[in-house]
């Protein structure tokens, strides 16, 4: 019989990119009949300690997440963390950096923004946006489409931000592999082929890739994947059981911001559970 | 972005541009929307102003064909069709190629079939454009039936490749190396008349040996029995019963036939003699190819003396002696008589068949037509009372 397995491990909320709040994320999630989850916000774990505080008896189980953006001379890459301790030092000064690298780059764009375009902004609107989470493009996209400087946020981005050429220092794929394996986590590749998002990286690269990855600690691959076609996905299963490593499966939801369904992983296509994922739900505590 | 219009009952979208993550969201937004605003359930996504999609793209394109099953990329350029090949995309749905754009301006023309025109486009390269701007299917069919004369045996040029012709129209492609066709032997003086004549019936009496089942293939008698049959009202009824009871007294014959057999369609590669236009591919008995080539030969002429020098660069009275020659050849016969006994046959189809184009084409309305028609009427006139059967 086919199994009937229903988990999501790649999620976003308002904390960072994401439309839903972390609490609204999780009715969601009970909505969708989801037996497992994490919230994987990019650079940030705030998220997860609120999901914490509103689960009740009964709901699905829930695994501290996050996915960090990172770089090196290599690529670009999305790393995945599971079930770490988030009070870990060890994770946080991950987080930090990440935090401390996005303002940067924020201050830098509202800056090359000012001098090239003679775009500014109210400073409690600066203020507000510098006190976000984890603030980017989009965000400062949608204050220069509320005080006219752009059509839209798209517009705003491509036209305007895309200029600038910010140097900016990265969060190095085996330091945030450090960190999260330093919290007792698990670290996984998202979307392997994709990179960061808009790359598309196969075969040989993949490989080089994957060998760099887990010399550094890295314990996962995420083989399922809403935006995976079956070749891809059965690629990402070859390689995970070539190189020995967790198999886990997310959406990306992000709420409204892209039109992924909760929950849309791909799982079902298989009829088994691959041995990759069980030994990684074993470790988890879900099965 | 996006352009979109409804054509045979699908929504064709058109992409403009390439899509990475900062526009895909866009992207998405404004195929949903198009594709909600209408009530088409297929719809085909028309790639030939993309040249690019970074994964964020996929992604969307991947999203709508699980929304929208019945979803097709088309005239997609190679290194995107790539990108599609390698992640799996032409697995899960239908990708189809953009054709490569060819020119054919100051090429040489080499052939003239009765659908296209065949150019050289390079030492190696012909390629046959058709006359019909929106030829696919006939290509489609024209491919087949090179399928199968190759398959039956006889020599012929398979086309690898379909294009679009700059300025408009579709092409064939074909690999044709130190080809050199029939006619262009005769008129650079490389190969007597009589030495083409030769090789050109020894690879007619091949096809002619080939006997083929296909429900593709057009029957000749039917189709000559059909050009009888418009000419009802345009002979005297005696003539026009005669005509017809002669068509139709022509046995069944399942043997291969070209249909439009002459030097431009027949070319010369590395001693080989190779067809070169397939499309009016048929089977029936030989006196159907007789009167083609005899038509090709002499019967198109009939009335205006340049038009042999105008189709195949070779005068008049060449392409004359050219013509019995192939029959002499064909019939393996000296005997005058017995070549005149079957031209008479093979001119009475040939004169059916210019009759009938002649009128269609408004020929009664035009001073050179009327010459033709009236050719064509004092010639069936004449052979019609004194041919008892069209076999021979």
């Amino acid at each position: 019989m086919a199994h009937t397995l229903k988990i999501d491990l790649h999620m976003h909320s308002t904390v960072s990119d994401g439309t839903d709040a972390p609490e609204t994320l999780l009715e969601r999630v009970r909505e969708a009949g989801i037996e497992l989850f994490a919230l994987t916000d990019h650079d940030a774990v705030k998220g997860c300690g609120r999901v914490r505080r509103a689960l009740r008896d009964g709901d699905p189980q829930f695994l501290n997440g996050v996915e960090f953006s990172c770089r090196d001379g290599e690529g670009k890459y999305h790393i995945l963390g599971y079930g770490y301790d988030a009070e870990s030092p060890s994770i946080q000064s991950v987080v930090q950096k990440g935090h401390d690298l996005r303002m940067k780059k924020v201050a830098a764009r509202l800056d090359f923004i000012r001098k090239a375009f003679g775009f500014t902004f109210p400073e409690e609107e600066t203020r507000h946006l510098l006190a976000l989470d984890n603030p980017g493009k989009p965000h400062i996209g949608n204050l220069m489409v509320k005080y006219g400087y752009a059509k839209s946020k798209e517009q705003a981005i491509d036209e305007y931000l895309n200029q600038a050429k910010i140097r900016s220092e990265y969060i190095r794929p085996e330091e945030a592999i450090e960190g999260i394996l330093g919290a007792g986590g698990i670290p996984v590749l998202a979307h392997p082929p994709f990179g960061s998002g808009d790359e598309l990286i196969l075969g040989g690269e993949m490989e080089s890739r994957l060998r760099r990855l887990v010399g550094f600690g890295l314990r996962g691959m995420e083989c399922f994947y809403s935006g995976f076609t079956p070749k891809l996905q059965a690629d990402m299963l070859s390689f995970a059981e070539e190189y020995g490593l967790y198999v886990t499966a997310g959406s990306d939801y992000h709420g409204k911001n892209k039109i992924i369904a909760i929950g849309n992983t791909h799982i079902a296509s298989v009829p088994e559970i691959p041995d990759g994922m069980r030994r990684f739900l074993e470790e988890v505590g879900f099965l | 972005m996006l352009q979109a219009k409804q054509q045979d009952g699908r929504l064709v979208i058109a992409i403009d541009g390439n899509i990475n993550s900062s526009n895909a969201a866009a992207f998405e937004t404004e195929l949903r929307e198009l594709y909600g605003a209408q009530s088409c359930s297929s719809v085909e996504l028309d790639c030939d102003k993309m040249e690019y999609s970074s994964s964020a793209g996929l992604r969307v394109i991947l999203r709508f064909k699980q929304d929208v099953d019945d979803t097709v990329l088309t005239n997609v350029h190679q290194e995107l069709y790539n990108i599609f090949d390698m992640t799996g995309f032409t697995e899960m749905m239908e990708v189809r190629k953009a054709y490569r754009v060819v020119s054919v301006e100051g090429c040489e023309a080499i052939g003239q079939g009765a659908n296209g025109k065949v150019y050289r486009i390079d030492p190696d390269t012909i390629v046959k454009v058709y006359l019909n701007p929106d030829a696919l299917p006939e290509i489609q069919r024209e491919r087949e039936l090179a399928r199968l004369a190759f398959v039956a045996g006889v020599p012929t040029a398979i086309p690898y490749d379909v294009v679009r012709i700059d300025g408009g129209g579709y092409g064939s492609v074909f690999e044709l190396l130190n080809a050199t066709s029939f006619a262009k032997l005769i008129i650079r003086g490389e190969k007597t008349p009589d030495e083409v004549a030769e090789m050109s019936i020894r690879l007619l009496k091949i096809i002619h040996s080939k006997e083929v089942n296909s429900e593709i293939l057009p029957d000749m008698k039917a189709v000559a029995l059909n050009w009888a049959e418009f000419l009802k009202d345009y002979l005297p009824q005696e003539q026009y019963d005669k005509l017809h009871a002669l068509i139709e007294a022509v046995p069944e014959d399942a043997h291969l036939m070209h249909g439009d057999y002459h030097i431009k369609n027949v070319m010369l590669q590395n001693g080989e003699s190779l067809l070169i236009d397939m499309d009016t591919l048929c089977h029936g008995y030989p006196v159907f190819e007789l009167a083609s080539m005899y038509n090709a030969y002499v019967g198109f002429g009939l009335t205006d003396p340049g038009k042999q020098m105008s189709f195949f660069g070779i005068p008049r009275d060449i392409c004359e002696r050219f013509w019995r020659r192939n029959l002499a050849l064909y019939l393996e016969t000296e005997d005058g008589r017995r070549m005149d006994e079957v031209e008479a046959k093979a001119k009475i189809v040939g004169l059916t068949r210019l009759l009938r184009r002649e009128i269609r084409r408004d020929g009664l309305n035009r001073e050179d037509g009327r010459k033709m028609i009236e050719a064509c009427r004092q010639g069936l006139a004449e052979l019609l009372p004194r041919v008892d059967t069209l076999v021979f």
